[in-house]
C-alpha cells in the first residue's frame, strides 16, 4: 500500500527523514518497500518571469518566448495556449537544461523547426499536478521569486512509501492509521480527526435496509445523500490521490477512494436513483446468479457468496466491487454512501474463488473496525459538503446486530521479563501502550490490566502486548544470549548421518550429486516405461512437467546425463531422495532411495564392474553383509519398473532376503527415450533398508590361514557358480574368497578362463593349523575339479 | 655345506657383475634362485643335517638367498637405465592424475554445515514427511480454514481418489515448511525440555530468478521454562556467523506469523556490499534470511504442552538463499538446472 508523506503529515510531525522514517517502521512496525521521491528531478525547475514574447518564425502555434530565472536569460520555444505579448511579466515554472519531469522527459538543448529551445515552460500536468486545461502553461504568483524551487513553491516534493501491511494490521490500511503507528514509534503527538454531523436528515428520500445473512455482514451504515452534483474534485484531493496511484474519476468516486485510504474503511456510492423499490437486502447468493460490476466484467456465483439486492435484482458483490446496475452516473443526484462491515473469511474466499481482489477486499480481509462506521460516513460527509455545499442530508441508516465488548487483557509485567529476558521498566511499558492507544489500568504491584483500542482485533492474547511493548520498545535493544538448562544429550542422527556417509562416499568415488525436483511428467513417466497410474497426482501443479510425483531416480538423472553429455565426454551423477507412492485409499507412503548413473565409452562393461565395485565397497564401508545373484523377473513379473533394466547384465543384492540394492545395465528402449547414444550403467539402493541395519562383528580373536588356489575353467561357467561351490565346500572354516586375477589368452585355450582366488580360513574358537585349512582347502580343490573340470594350476 | 654356500654366494655375485644384459641376469637367476636352482637345491637338503646344524645354516642360506635377490636387482636396474636413457629424465610438471573427482551439490554442503551448527548447541535433527495433511502443517500451527497467512504460502495439494474423504487431519498436501515437522510432530512425541531443528524439501507454487517450486529449509524450536527472546536472537546470531563463515550484523525486524508471538523477520548485513547497499539487498544493505518468534500458545496446546509452565523460541529459513548469498548466484534456478560445469566448482 502506498502512503504519502504529506498526506500523514495530516496527522504527525514527521521529523526524520524518509530514509530513517522508512527504517524505523520497517522495524518497529511495517516493513517499507520503496521509497520514491516525487519532486526528484524537479530540482531545476525554477520560477522564472517572461520577459518577451514572440512567433516562431517556421511555426503558427508556436511563440519564442524569453524568460529570466533570476540570474540569466534563455529563450524557449513555446507551445502554449494561454501565452501571447500580454504574458510579458508573469512568472512561470521553467524546466532548465537537466531537469526530469514526472514522465520521465529529460531536458536537453532541442531544435524545434529551426529554433533551438533551451529549456521549456510547463504545464501544470508536465509538473505531476492535475491537469488544468490543453496545453496550458502554469501562471504562478508574481510574488513569486525569481529562481526560486517550483517544488518548494507547489509543495511537489511529496515522498511516497510503499507499505507491505502485514496480515494481522488492518489498522495500517489507511493514512491515518500509519500516521498513529509513526506517532507512536516515534513519541510524538498524534493528530486525532473526528467529526461531527450537524445537519438533521431531511428523511425525504430514505432506503429500506435489510440484512438477512447476520453472520456475514454484523453491521451495514450508510447515508442517503442528495443534493449531489458530479463533477471534479478538488485539485487537493486529486493530487492526493493520484500520489499514491489512484486515477481520479469524479468528485463521488475519489471521495469513496479517499476515505478508504485515509481511513482503512472501504465505501461505496450507489445512485439512489437505481436502486428499485428503495429496498436493500444483504444476502447470500444462491448458486447461478449473476452480477455484473462497474469494470464490466460478470460474474457467475455460488451459493454463500455475499450480495446486495433491491426489489428485482442483484446491485453489488458485497465487499469487493459495485454493481454496474447502480452505479454512480454524470446524472446521479442523490447517492447511498455505504460504509459496511462485512466478514473477513466470506470476503476472502469469494474473492479467491472469482480471482476477483480490489482494495476493498485487501482491507476487509483483515477485518475492518466495526465500531467506525459512522465516525467514517461523518467524515467522508464533511468532505462532501467542502466540495458540494448544497449536499443534503437525507437518511442515516445503521443496521445490523453487533455488541461492543471491551476486550481486557490482563498482564504481569514479570511474564514480559520472562518472555523477552530483558527487564523493560513499568512505566515504559504503559507509556507505549498508551501511545499505541491502549488504556491501561494498574492493578496491584505488577499487573496492567490493557483495554485493547477496537481498531487492533489482532490483540487477543498477552503475548500479542508483549509482542507490542517489545516492537515498539525495538527488538533490537533486547540482548542476547543462548539458551542454557539441562537437556538429555541429544540422539545422533542416525539415518542423516547414514545419508551423509554415504554421500561421501560416491563423491570419494567420483560421482557429482544432483537435486531434481520431487515432480515428474506423464512423459517422463512414460519414457521410463513406468505408468502414471502408479503415481500421486498433483491437484494443482504449477506446470505440466510438475503434474506427478517420482517414484524413482533414474529417469531425472538420465535427463541430467542427456543434457551433461553436451558438455562432457562421461557422466558420473547421483541422487539421494525421497520418492513418494499412493497407497490404497488415498494415503501416500515416501522412502529415501539412492541412485547412480554412469555412461560407458565402449561396450565392454568396463563401467559395470566399476559401479558393482562402488556399490560393494559402499556395503563394506557401511560393514553391511551381503548377497548377490544375478536379477530374474519373479513374483510380479508385469512390473513396469523392470523396462529400465537390461536383464542380462544385472544384480541384485541381498541382506536377509530382503532387497538392498540393484544393479544393472539400462536397456537399450530406455536409453534411446531418454536420447543417450552410449551404454548407461545404474544402481539403484533401498536406503531406508540399508540405514536400518548396523551390523558390526567383533574383532576375530585368533589369527587365519590365507591360500592361493589358481585353475583354468570353462569360460561360460559364472562366477556366481564358482563362488558358490567355494562356499559349500570350504564351510565352516572358509571366511573370504575374493577373485583376484583372471585371464583368458592363447596358452590357456579357446573357451578358457583362468582364474585366481585369494582364501582365507580361520576358526573363531582356536588358532588353525596350516594342516587343518589346507584339508578344507583340499575339498574346495576337489569340488571345482568335480563340478566343473577345473584343471588346478597352482595351489 | 657353510663352505658350499659361501663359495655359491662369491660365485654368484662374480657372475653377476659381469654380466651385461638382462637376458643373462635372468639366466643367472634361475641358476641360483629358481626352482632347481644351486641355493634351492642347498636349501632342501637343511632337512638332512643335524638338529643342532639346522638353524644355523638355514639361517645363512636365507641371507644368501636376499643378497642374491638384491644384487640382481641392482644389477638390473643398472641395466636398464643404461638401455633406456629417457628413463633419467623426470618430467615434474606434467599433470597430476586425477581420480575420483566428485562433487556434492552445494545444498548438501549447506545442509551438513547446518547440522553442524546446531548439532554444536545441542540440537537435535529431525525429519518429518513430505506429503503432509493440513492439521500438521497449518491447523496445529495456528493457521486455521481461510486464514490470510495461508496466502503466503500457495499450497499443493494431492488429487484426491474418487469416494474417499478427507481424513480428521484434513487435506493431504505438500509440505510448504518444515514447521510442521519440528514443531508439532516432534514435541508431541518428546516432552520438553527440548532443541531440534528439521531440515528438507518443502513446496510452494511459485518460481521465477528467487523462488522454485520446491525448495530446502531449516526449522528449530528450543523448549523449556525459561527460553527467552534473548535466547533467540542469541542463537541466531551465532548460528548465521557460522554459517554464512562471515562476521554478520544481525537484526530483528516486526513481522506476523500465526505461530508465533511475538514474531520477527530476521535480516543479516548484506554480504554482497557489506551493508552499504546494493541491487541484491535493494539498497537496504540487509538481506531477510527468515522468520522467528516465541511459540504461540496456540501451538504449545496442540502439542499437548502447558503453556503457562513452558516457553520457547521457533525459527525457518531458507537453504538456497544462504547459499546464493554466500556463493553469489543470482537465479536460484541454476541449484536444480544439475549441470556439472556448475556442480563442479562445490
Amino acid at each position: 500500500m502506498k502512503v504519502s508523506l504529506d498526506w500523514l503529515k495530516e496527522y504527525v510531525d514527521i521529523k526524520v527523514s524518509p530514509e530513517e522514517l522508512a527504517d524505523d517502521l520497517t522495524i518497529r512496525s511495517v516493513e517499507v518497500n520503496t521509497i520514491e521521491n516525487s519532486g526528484k528531478g524537479l530540482d531545476k525547475v525554477v520560477v522564472a518571469e517572461i520577459i518577451g514574447v514572440k512567433k516562431h518564425p517556421n511555426a503558427d502555434k508556436l511563440n519564442l518566448v524569453n524568460v529570466n530565472n533570476g540570474k540569466k536569460e534563455f529563450e524557449v520555444v513555446c507551445g502554449g495556449v494561454n501565452i501571447t505579448d500580454k504574458s510579458v511579466g508573469k512568472k512561470i515554472p521553467f524546466a532548465m537544461i537537466g531537469a526530469v519531469l514526472p514522465n520521465g522527459m529529460e531536458m536537453k538543448k532541442v531544435n524545434i523547426r529551426g529554433v533551438e529551445s533551451c529549456g521549456m515552460i510547463c504545464s501544470s500536468e508536465e509538473l505531476g499536478l492535475p491537469k488544468k486545461g490543453e496545453r496550458e502553461i502554469l501562471f504562478l504568483n508574481d510574488k513569486d521569486k525569481k529562481g526560486a524551487k517550483v517544488t518548494e513553491i507547489l509543495g511537489l516534493n511529496d515522498v511516497i512509501l510503499d507499505l507491505d501491511v502485514l496480515a494481522n494490521r488492518a489498522d495500517l490500511m489507511g493514512h491515518y492509521g500509519v500516521a498513529r503507528e509513526i506517532a507512536a514509534i516515534s513519541k510524538t503527538k498524534f493528530k486525532k480527526k473526528s467529526f461531527d454531523i450537524e445537519d438533521e436528515p431531511k428523511n425525504n428520500k430514505e432506503v429500506k435496509v435489510l440484512i438477512k445473512d447476520k453472520k456475514s455482514c454484523s453491521r451495514y451504515s450508510a447515508l442517503v445523500i442528495s443534493g449531489v452534483k458530479i463533477g471534479t474534485s478538488p485539485d487537493w484531493m486529486k493530487k492526493r490521490l493520484e500520489s499514491v496511484g489512484i486515477r481520479s474519476i469524479n468528485n463521488i468516486v475519489d471521495l469513496t477512494n479517499y476515505v478508504m485510504l485515509d481511513r482503512g474503511q472501504p465505501l461505496h456510492a450507489f445512485d439512489y436513483a437505481k436502486v428499485q423499490g428503495k429496498t436493500m437486502t444483504v444476502r447470500s447468493a444462491e448458486k447461478g446468479e449473476r452480477v455484473k460490476t462497474l469494470d464490466g466484467k460478470t460474474w457467475n456465483l455460488e451459493s454463500g457468496m455475499l450480495i446486495i439486492e433491491d426489489q428485482n435484482r442483484i446491485i453489488d458483490l458485497a465487499g469487493i466491487m459495485g454493481g454496474a446496475n447502480s452505479e454512480v452516473s454524470a446524472k446521479t443526484t442523490t447517492i447511498i454512501l455505504q460504509a459496511a462491515t462485512f466478514d473477513p473469511i466470506n470476503i476472502r474466499q469469494t474473492s479467491r474463488k472469482l480471482g476477483h481482489r480490489t482494495d476493498a477486499v485487501g482491507r476487509y480481509e483483515k477485518t475492518v473496525d466495526l465500531t467506525q462506521t459512522l465516525a467514517h460516513l461523518t467524515y467522508a460527509f464533511s468532505l462532501l459538503k467542502e466540495m458540494i455545499p448544497e449536499a443534503t442530508l437525507e437518511q442515516v441508516i445503521d443496521e445490523g446486530v453487533w455488541q461492543l465488548k471491551p476486550v481486557n487483557i490482563t498482564i504481569n509485567t514479570k511474564q514480559i521479563e520472562n518472555l523477552l529476558g530483558i527487564k523493560i521498566p513499568k512505566n515504559e511499558i504503559i507509556s507505549i501502550l498508551e501511545s499505541l492507544e491502549a488504556k491501561v489500568k494498574k492493578s496491584g504491584k505488577d499487573t496492567l490490566i490493557v483495554q485493547v483500542p477496537t481498531f487492533r482485533p489482532d490483540l487477543r492474547i498477552p503475548e500479542d502486548i508483549i509482542e507490542e511493548v517489545s516492537r515498539i520498545y525495538g527488538y533490537n535493544k533486547l540482548g542476547e544470549s543462548v539458551p542454557t538448562g539441562d537437556l538429555e544429550p541429544p540422539q545422533a542422527p542416525k539415518y542423516l548421518s547414514r545419508i551423509r556417509q554415504v554421500k561421501h562416499y560416491l563423491k570419494g568415488k567420483g560421482f557429482t550429486e544432483v537435486y531434481n525436483y520431487s515432480f515428474t511428467s506423464k512423459e517422463n513417466i512414460q519414457k521410463a516405461g513406468l505408468k502414471v497410474t502408479d503415481h500421486i497426482e498433483i491437484e494443482n501443479p504449477l506446470a505440466s512437467d510438475q503434474q506427478y510425483m517420482r517414484t524413482e531416480l533414474i529417469s531425472g538423472l538420465l535427463n541430467n546425463t542427456h543434457e551433461n553429455l553436451k558438455h562432457n565426454s562421461c557422466v558420473k551423477l547421483f541422487e539421494l531422495s525421497n520418492v513418494y507412492f499412493p497407497k490404497p485409499g488415498g494415503k501416500t507412503h515416501e522412502a529415501p532411495l539412492l541412485s547412480a548413473v554412469v555412461t560407458g565409452e565402449k561396450e565392454d562393461g568396463k563401467e559395470y564392474f566399476e559401479l558393482k565395485g562402488s556399490i560393494i565397497q559402499l556395503f563394506e564401508e557401511q560393514n553391511v553383509s551381503y548377497k548377490s545373484e544375478i536379477l530374474t523377473k519373479e513374483g510380479k513379473s508385469d512390473c513396469p519398473y523392470w523396462n529400465a533394466y537390461n536383464l542380462k547384465k544385472s544384480l541384485k543384492f541381498t541382506h536377509n532376503g530382503k532387497v538392498l540394492a540393484t544393479l544393472s545395465q539400462l536397456s537399450d528402449t530406455v536409453s534411446q527415450k531418454f536420447d543417450i547414444d552410449r551404454p548407461v550403467y545404474f544402481f539403484v539402493v533401498f536406503l531406508d533398508y540399508l540405514a536400518s541395519l548396523k551390523i558390526f562383528s567383533a574383532i576375530p580373536k585368533y589369527p587365519s590361514v590365507m591360500l592361493d588356489i589358481a585353475f583354468v575353467i570353462e569360460q561360460k561357467v559364472l562366477f556366481e557358480d564358482i563362488e558358490k561351490a567355494v562356499w559349500q565346500s570350504g564351510k565352516p572354516l572358509l571366511t573370504k574368497a575374493e577373485l583376484f586375477d583372471i585371464y583368458v589368452g592363447k596358452q590357456i585355450g579357446i573357451g578358457k578362463k583362468s582364474m585366481a582366488l585369494h582364501l582365507e580360513y580361520r576358526a573363531d574358537d582356536k588358532t588353525l593349523s596350516i594342516q587343518e585349512a589346507q584339508n578344507v582347502h583340499n575339498k574346495i580343490i576337489k569340488s571345482l575339479e568335480n563340478k566343473f573340470d577345473a584343471q588346478i594350476r597352482a595351489q | 655345506m657353510k663352505k658350499t654356500l659361501e663359495q655359491l654366494k662369491q660365485k654368484a655375485l662374480d657372475e653377476i657383475q659381469k654380466v651385461n644384459d638382462s637376458e643373462g641376469l635372468k639366466n643367472l637367476e634361475t641358476e641360483y634362485l629358481g626352482r632347481k636352482g644351486k641355493i634351492t637345491k642347498v636349501l632342501r637338503e637343511i632337512k638332512d643335517i643335524s638338529d643342532e646344524m639346522k638353524p644355523v645354516i638355514g639361517k645363512l642360506a636365507n641371507e644368501v638367498k636376499i643378497e642374491l635377490t638384491k644384487a640382481l636387482k641392482t644389477a638390473d636396474s643398472k641395466l636398464s637405465g643404461k638401455s633406456s636413457k629417457s628413463k633419467d629424465f623426470f618430467d615434474p610438471t606434467l599433470p597430476g592424475i586425477r581420480s575420483g573427482d566428485g562433487h556434492l551439490h552445494p545444498i548438501t554442503q549447506m545442509l551438513e554445515k547446518i547440522w553442524d551448527v546446531f548439532h554444536s548447541m545441542n540440537f537435535d535433527i529431525v525429519d518429518g514427511p513430505e506429503i503432509e495433511n493440513d492439521y500438521y502443517n497449518f491447523q496445529a500451527l495456528n493457521i486455521p480454514q481461510d486464514h490470510p497467512a495461508r496466502d503466503m504460502q500457495d499450497t499443493f495439494y494431492l488429487k484426491k481418489e474418487k469416494n474417499t474423504s478427507v481424513g480428521k487431519f484434513g487435506e493431504l498436501l505438500l509440505r510448504t515448511h518444515t514447521s510442521a515437522a519440528s514443531q508439532v510432530r516432534t514435541m508431541e512425541k518428546n516432552k520438553p525440555p527440548l532443541r531440534v531443528i528439521a531440515t528438507g524439501k518443502c513446496y510452494r507454487r511459485d518460481e521465477d530468478v528467487s523462488h522454485t517450486p520446491m525448495f530446502h529449509q531449516f526449522d528449530g524450536v528450543a523448549v523449556d521454562t525459561n527460553i527467552t527472546f534473548s535466547d533467540l536472537k542469541g542463537t541466531l546470531h551465532y548460528a548465521m556467523r557460522e554459517i554464512l563463515e562471515e562476521d554478520i550484523k544481525v537484526r530483528f525486524r516486526i513481522s506476523y506469523f500465526p505461530f508465533v508471538e511475538p514474531g520477527a523477520e530476521f535480516d543479516v548485513t548484506c554480504t554482497i556490499c557489506n551493508g552499504k547497499g546494493c541491487p541484491t539487498c535493494k539498497n537496504t544493505g540487509w538481506l531477510e534470511m527468515g522468520g522467528c518468534g516465541m511459540i504461540h500458545p496456540n501451538v504449545l496446546k496442540a502439542a499437548k504442552y502447558d503453556p503457562n509452565k513452558y516457553q520457547g523460541f521457533a525459527f525457518g529459513f531458507g537453504i538456497e538463499r544462504p547459499i546464493m548469498i554466500k556463493h553469489k548466484i543470482a537465479d536460484i534456478r541454476t541449484l536444480f538446472a544439475n549441470d556439472m560445469r556448475f556442480l563442479k566448482q562445490f
